[in-house]
């Protein structure tokens, strides 16, 4: 029931990582291309456009970063990963990956809530169209809690050995580009 | 002793097998209380960091690479070369040095480059009687092409971190990547008869059932004219790396739906999705690396270490070769974007204390990334080349550091001791 509950929780916050990687990934290329095409052919030189392509930027690496964390695809060194042999001595490495990914992360959190936290205290705006700044850093404070929580689902899965395998970063890139 | 202890953590976590990016978080943790570092703005200084329009260029040379795959793109790239050079003896494997050069200067990542051409070619290439082992082999360096080739993601993070012009960066790499194309060819070329035997072309290896030269071509013009554009705006000073990016992209799409016809919705979302995940781990390390940096910086670490290595040799020849060899190691057991991110920043100001032109840096950095990322034990781009070839690591190893000692090495060698190499291009194109 639980598992079932977060399984479904977690399918529909893939869909929203996926929506918001989607709209700023073309975002960005339509407003970068109107840039060069407003600047060429009408002469045009609009204030702000850069702050609006900052924001879907900031916005999809932050995602991008998250969808890393909830597919466990982000890079790792895995010669002694891939040399365990022993299934039980591997599930007891892939814990103590967890258990200090989980510590890193939270740490990840503090940064960006003191981060945040500052810059409500002393409110700045971007010089062109005046976007409050923490709408871009709330994307930093919106992945690492994200990848906190990862983090603690890994662990949980481990411990209670519901996914014990680690995947391989390039297995997972050969299988998306193909 | 702070600085060796942040290295001892990085490479312990690293290779126990803590996500690369958890990994630099971490050090910064550490640092951050040896050197009781200001919370508030440290994150901050970060944000700042990657808030960067340079950087931009990062995810649309990405979303670029894997267009092409799905777009059709680097089929016919890769179909065009074939035709053309895939017939004459060796032909076949300098098909896929040529393929990944092109490949690389649309793309900039070596990843796309070995999935994209190594799923078309390494099939053909092992009816024509090249062991797989090779093949997976000289796919993974041909495809570390893209790191030297402009544009790439590799120079745009060196640009960044050590705050170079990106063009000048770009134009630094293309005299090593022409020497190491052309060692490439002259080792495959040697290797056959050699080490194995080539099959003449036939019916078996695909070739005649590609079309003809001309055709080939006129398929492959679009492709073609990619890199044209990319590299055309950026040096004609029409546009800057990032604009250039974003009509690379946005070009990728034009062609993959309405030239091609290979791309779909849900090939385009996917590409999308994949590029954004690639974009996201590499940010974190250079997210986390810049806030490292600041401390490193404001603690005058990186100075420090120059005054102790130029105390210890004064000979600038000595301190190169060291640089080297200190790089390769560093590459060995780090990935790409740490070596790069880290260890770039850090040797800036020896280098310039021994006379080392910051451009020249940045080529002699990129070559040892290509050494780096096909040497064991860590070789993200071999272990990702056998997986294509479905091939056993230890078969392409040997092969792998035959081409490394008597191309990869040869050419980070002349790259280092011949400045001129990496200053003629950006000299030539009035970037310094």
């Amino acid at each position: 029931m639980i598992v079932r509950f977060f399984t479904g929780l977690d399918l529909k916050f893939s869909w929203l990582l996926n929506a918001i990687a989607v709209i700023s990934s073309l975002a960005l290329v339509g407003l970068m291309l109107f840039l060069v095409v407003a600047r060429y052919i009408f002469g045009w030189s609009i204030i702000g456009l850069l702050e609006l392509i900052m924001l879907c930027g900031m916005w999809l690496y932050m995602v991008g970063s998250l969808i890393a964390s909830r597919k466990r695809e982000h890079l790792v060194v895995d010669f002694l990963q891939s040399s365990i042999r022993d299934r039980q001595i591997r599930r007891m490495h892939q814990c103590f990956i967890s258990l200090i990914t989980l510590v890193i992360t939270g740490f990840f959190v503090y940064l960006s809530y003191r981060m945040l936290a500052w810059g409500m205290r002393r409110p700045q705006h971007t010089p062109g169209l005046s976007i409050p700044l923490w709408i871009p850093q709330s994307a930093i404070m919106f992945a690492s809690v994200g990848c906190a929580l990862y983090a603690l689902r890994d662990l949980i899965q481990c411990v209670i050995g519901y996914h014990p395998e680690p995947v391989i970063i390039a297995e997972v890139n050969q299988q998306d580009i193909r | 002793m702070e600085g060796l202890i942040a290295v001892g953590i990085l490479l312990f976590l690293m290779i126990v097998g803590v996500p690369v990016a958890w990994s630099f978080a971490g050090v910064l943790a550490y640092l951050t209380f040896a050197y009781d570092a200001n919370f508030n703005t440290l994150m901050l200084q970060g944000y700042r960091s990657i808030d960067s329009v340079i950087l931009i260029a990062l995810p649309l040379f990405v979303l670029t690479g894997y267009l092409m795959q799905s777009g059709g793109i680097a089929l016919r790239l890769v179909n065009f070369i074939e035709v053309m050079v895939g017939k004459r003896k060796g032909g076949m494997g300098a098909s896929m040095v040529l393929a990944s050069g092109i490949f690389g200067a649309i793309a900039g990542t070596a990843t796309a480059a070995v999935a994209s051409i190594g799923t078309i070619m390494v099939g053909p290439l092992e009816k024509r009687g090249y062991p797989r082992g090779y093949s997976s082999a000289l796919l993974g360096i041909s495809s570390l092409l893209g790191i030297l080739i402009p544009p790439s993601i590799t120079m745009i993070l060196f640009a960044v971190v050590t705050r170079q012009s990106v063009a000048a960066c770009f134009a630094a790499s293309i005299g090593p990547a022409l020497l190491l194309i052309a060692g490439l060819i002259a080792a495959n070329r040697f290797s056959v008869g050699r080490l194995f035997q080539e099959v003449a072309a036939g019916a078996q290896d695909g070739l005649e059932k590609l079309p003809s030269k001309g055709t080939a071509a006129f398929r492959a013009l679009p492709a073609l004219s990619l890199p044209v554009i990319i590299l055309g705006g950026i040096y004609g000073g029409i546009c800057t790396p990032t604009e250039a990016a974003a009509i690379a992209a946005f070009m990728a799409i034009l062609i993959g739906f309405f030239v091609y016809r290979d791309l779909t919705i849900k090939r385009l979302s996917d590409s999308v999705i994949a590029a954004a995940e690639t974009t996201g781990t590499v940010i974190l390390i250079l997210l986390f690396s810049f806030m490292i940096g600041r401390i490193l910086a404001s603690e005058r670490i990186p100075q420090e270490l120059t005054e102790v290595i130029t105390d210890l040799v004064q000979d600038p020849f000595k301190i190169l070769i060291a640089v080297n060899i200190f790089l390769i190691i560093a590459g060995m057991i780090m990935d790409d974007v740490s070596v790069t991110v880290v260890v770039a920043p850090l040797f800036m100001p020896l280098m310039v204390a021994s006379g080392v032109d910051p451009i020249h840096f940045a080529s002699i950095v990129a070559c040892s990334v290509v050494i780096g990322a096909n040497s064991p034990p860590v070789a993200p781009i071999l272990y990702m080349a056998c997986r294509i070839g479905q091939v056993p690591i230890h078969k392409a190893v040997l092969p792998a550091l035959g081409l490394m000692v008597f191309v990869g090495l040869p050419v980070m060698a002349v790259t280092s001791l011949v400045p001129e190499l990496s200053l003629f291009f950006p000299r030539l194109l009035g970037l310094m």
